[in-house]
């Protein structure tokens, strides 16, 4: 027998401090991925001296091996029950050890010969892999649960999303200020000593302050029912291999901390870089949906792509002789388009949601962003293989651990392979991601005779069109949950007072409130 | 409960086992010898490029080439008692003086012509270098001395700023070279004028001294690279290839320096870029790594402890671009 929780969708539950306090702790949690992100190879590089090639295959291995780990995370978080909730607990235990790893990521181990610094690298960045998903799959989840009022969730979603992209610089200003003071060594050691410090505290404060009201409403998809899924729906397999190839065009991003090391000899010098290209492309993810509105999502990601490259061509054919300031000038101009790039895939993802409803009458979003989700860790681990890859190649030489503070000058042929990575070989190869969306077959006007159709199809399950409105998608519904003797999981949402209820034998009935 | 407890597990077996085969890849057993089977073949590839290159620029007539070299070195480092400088991170303690030097040879068949330009820190009389103000980052330089020869004249012209000091025929053979034209002699050959002999030895490298090399085909240019470690024991007043000291020990990224024991290390990079078997330029990296003491507190016992570690004292940049004559480039003799 089921039970019915009485949760009202207008009332609101979130508090100010409950903004804040989660904010902070995404601000924390965004901080450290910045700073791995960002600064790990060129770390293990240029401050422990690892071969490149090895770097670039403990990432490979690595992330990938991470890709895997976060539906594996979402299967045990549904499995969890506890006083705190499904998703807190491991937040709370994990924020400290999350703490002490990042500190770890970031020791410079000289003393270690080779294969003991390939053995530390390989031990802290799995752990730190690890001890990731633990605490950031919940901290995704979290918003979801925290409040029955949609308002409220989509504000705190948006504004810890907002929040966490604006972390994620905040390593890139560490390093910029402390540049002017250290060297590498002592600067990557005292940001990961800072980030690695306060981020427990922060995570803490806001996974204490924020609760967990209901529970996630759908059973989670299984990775092998997301690999059919994959092969089924060819129009979203044609996406994710697009979207997987955009690694390239991360590798233009990824070669900026070498740019300005090796060509203009200022690690400083990044902010004036990798900002104005984060903002510009911030406004491009603002304009996003404007554009949205005129072109076609496909023709809207193809443009981005081509006007990235050409971005990029133009900087390499300016070349690296001229002064840091005229590159960082024209950098932003690569950059906008980027911002679209980042936006326009997860609206043709849900595109191929509709078209496969459409077509099947499943409708597969758990599935679809749990792959999306696992790609981009994939991108971001052939990101750093090829990165690497490509500093080997161009003879990039690491430093003897043996010498003092050891900066091994740099050829000229490596500096202008830099020069590359950063500018012609993403500006030349980003096209080659357009290739599989030559496949993808889902315009504006198919699109609108999808939906049309859908509606049609959502307005005669449900009865009538004042239901249909009611917009039928978990992030509104009420998850009742039923005592352990229930069999099937009832959904039930909520619409001018009147409940109904969906996977029942009557899914008409109704009942007033 | 059970699945969650068997899937973990699962993951840390998996993890234990990859560590295992990590490490046991690890082993150094065979791998020195191989690491130098390997680093001898790919020089003997590097060496034998960059013959052949030099080779080539001999049988040309009519060429050009630049050589622009600048070099610094700490001129307060306490090389007795191997002492860097206190505080050595503050600029104002870094007393590095600076020297750049720039020499083109033209040569036209049998004709050549040369200009060399010279440019020094000033020392103030304890020899330590003077700054332009207190970032002390720009050394003050003293006059730029210019040295110009034309075979055909068979004269040398040499001025300091733009005042003539010397304009005579030059005779090598004389007893006394002046002091004008002596000032290049630690750069510039003054029997032949021609620096592709000091080129060619500076490039070569032993086996006993490499320590990387590399050679790529990129677009039509060849890269060849290598790099080369020597080491002047404290006792020794020579620096003997690093294979071939005991104050060296590992291989590789593992290479490790006894420090207490060394008085300098150098390192040296030369790299030739060509296209069609022609050098186009050559580049040249020299650094001079110092001993030195330093006392540090423990820790763990509050005991005071040397430790001895090697840091950069001096530089020497040289970059060489060579010319050639084609249908679009004519080379001339001034």
């Amino acid at each position: 027998m089921s039970k019915v929780v009485n949760l009202n969708l207008d009332d609101k539950y979130l508090k100010r401090k409950d903004y804040v306090t989660f904010s902070m702790a995404k601000f924390a949690t965004s901080a450290v991925v910045g700073l791995t992100q960002g600064y790990l190879l060129i770390f293990y590089t240029s401050v422990l001296g690892i071969n490149p090639l090895q770097v670039g295959l403990m990432f490979l291995i690595a992330k990938i091996f991470d890709g895997f780990n976060d539906p594996i995370m979402g299967v045990i978080i549904d499995k969890t029950h506890t006083k705190w909730g499904k998703m807190r607990p491991y937040i709370m235990f994990g924020a400290i050890p999350f703490g002490v790893i990042t500190i770890l990521l970031f020791i410079p181990i000289g003393s270690l010969d080779s294969a003991g610094k390939i053995a530390y690298m390989y031990i802290t960045y799995l752990s730190y892999g690890i001890i990731g998903t633990i605490i950031n799959v919940p901290m995704d989840g979290l918003p979801a649960v925290a409040s029955p009022n949609n308002e409220e969730r989509t504000k705190i979603i948006s504004v810890s999303r907002i929040v966490g992209s604006i972390a994620e610089e905040a390593a890139l200003v560490l390093y910029s200020f402390f540049m002017l003071f250290f060297n590498m060594r002592d600067t990557y050691m005292t940001m990961g000593l800072i980030i690695g410090i306060t981020s427990p505290v922060f995570v803490l404060l806001g996974v204490i302050n924020v609760k967990e009201r209901i529970p996630p409403s759908k059973v989670p998809p299984k990775m092998l029912d997301g690999f059919k899924y994959l092969f089924r729906n060819k129009q979203f397999a044609s996406l994710i291999l697009s979207l997987f190839l955009t690694f390239i065009r991360n590798i233009a991003t990824a070669a900026v901390i070498y740019v300005v090391t090796y060509i203009y000899l200022k690690g400083s010098l990044q902010i004036f870089f990798a900002l104005p290209g984060a903002i510009a492309s911030l406004v491009g993810m603002l304009i996003a949906p404007k554009l949205r509105k005129k072109f076609d999502n496909k023709v809207l990601f193809t443009a981005s792509i081509t006007l990235n490259s050409i971005g990029l061509l133009l900087l390499y054919f300016i070349g690296m002789d001229v002064p840091w300031y005229v590159i960082a000038a024209i950098l932003p101009i690569a950059m906008f388009p980027v911002g679209t790039i980042n936006v326009v895939p997860h609206f043709m993802a849900i595109d191929t949601l509709d078209y496969w409803e459409d077509k099947t009458g499943q409708r597969n979003e758990g599935v679809t962003f749990a792959l999306i989700s696992l790609r981009s860790k994939v991108s971001s681990a052939f990101k750093d293989f090829v990165l690497a890859s490509l500093l080997a190649f161009f003879f990039f030489t690491t430093p003897l651990q043996s010498i003092h503070n050891h900066t091994p000058t740099q050829l000229n042929f490596t500096k202008s392979g830099i020069f590359m990575i950063f500018t012609l070989i993403p500006g030349a190869l980003n096209f080659v991601c357009l290739i599989p969306l030559m496949f993808y077959k889902l315009s504006r006007k198919r699109m609108d005779e999808i939906r049309a159709r859908l509606a049609i199809k959502r307005a005669v399950e449900f009865g009538n069109s004042d239901q249909n409105k009611a917009n039928i998608d978990s992030s509104s519904s009420v998850a009742i949950s039923g005592d352990e003797n229930c069999v099937e999981e009832i959904v039930l949402f909520k619409v001018d007072n009147k409940q109904f209820h969906l996977e029942d034998d009557n899914p008409n009935e109704e009942t007033d409130n | 409960m059970k699945k969650i407890i068997f899937k973990i597990s699962f993951i840390i077996s998996i993890l234990i086992v990859c560590f295992t085969l990590l490490l046991s890849s690890c082993s150094t057993e065979g791998k020195e010898s191989d690491f130098y089977a390997a680093l001898e073949e790919k020089l003997s590839k590097t060496t034998d490029h960059q013959n052949k290159l030099f080779e080539n620029i001999s049988k040309e007539s009519i060429y050009s080439y630049t050589i622009s070299l600048n070099e610094e070195m700490l001129s307060n480092f306490d090389s007795a008692n191997r002492l860097l400088p206190e505080n050595f991170n503050e600029a104002e303690n870094k007393k590095m003086k600076r020297c750049s030097f720039s020499y083109t040879y033209t040569q036209v068949d049998a004709d050549y012509y040369v200009i060399a330009k010279l440019t020094q820190s000033k020392l103030d009389s304890n020899g330590y270098p003077l700054f332009k103000d207190d970032s002390y980052q720009e050394n003050i330089y003293d006059d730029t001395y210019t040295l110009e020869y034309k075979s055909s004249s068979n004269k040398i012209v040499v001025k300091k700023g733009d005042e003539s000091i010397y304009d005579e025929i030059y005779n090598y053979m004389s007893e006394e070279i002046p002091d004008e034209i002596m000032m290049f002699d630690v750069f510039v050959d003054l029997e032949n004028f021609s620096m592709l002999t000091y080129l060619v030895e500076e490039c070569k490298t032993s086996k006993d001294s490499v320590f990387s090399a590399n050679y790529v085909n990129w677009f039509g240019s060849v890269i060849s690279s290598h790099t080369n470690y020597a080491v002047k024991d404290y006792s020794n007043t020579a620096y003997t290839p690093y294979r071939k000291s005991s104050q060296i020990s590992g291989y590789g990224e593992d290479l490790l320096f006894d420090w207490e024991n060394i008085d300098l290390v150098e390192s040296r990079t030369v790299s030739i870029t060509s296209v069609k078997d022609k050098i186009s330029q050559v580049e040249m990296y020299l650094d001079v790594f110092a001993a030195n003491q330093k006392t540090t507190v423990q820790i763990w016992n509050n005991e005071e402890t040397t430790v001895w570690q090697g840091d950069l004292i001096g530089s020497t940049k040289l970059i060489v671009n060579f010319k050639y004559e084609d249908s679009k480039n004519k080379i001339t003799i001034p």
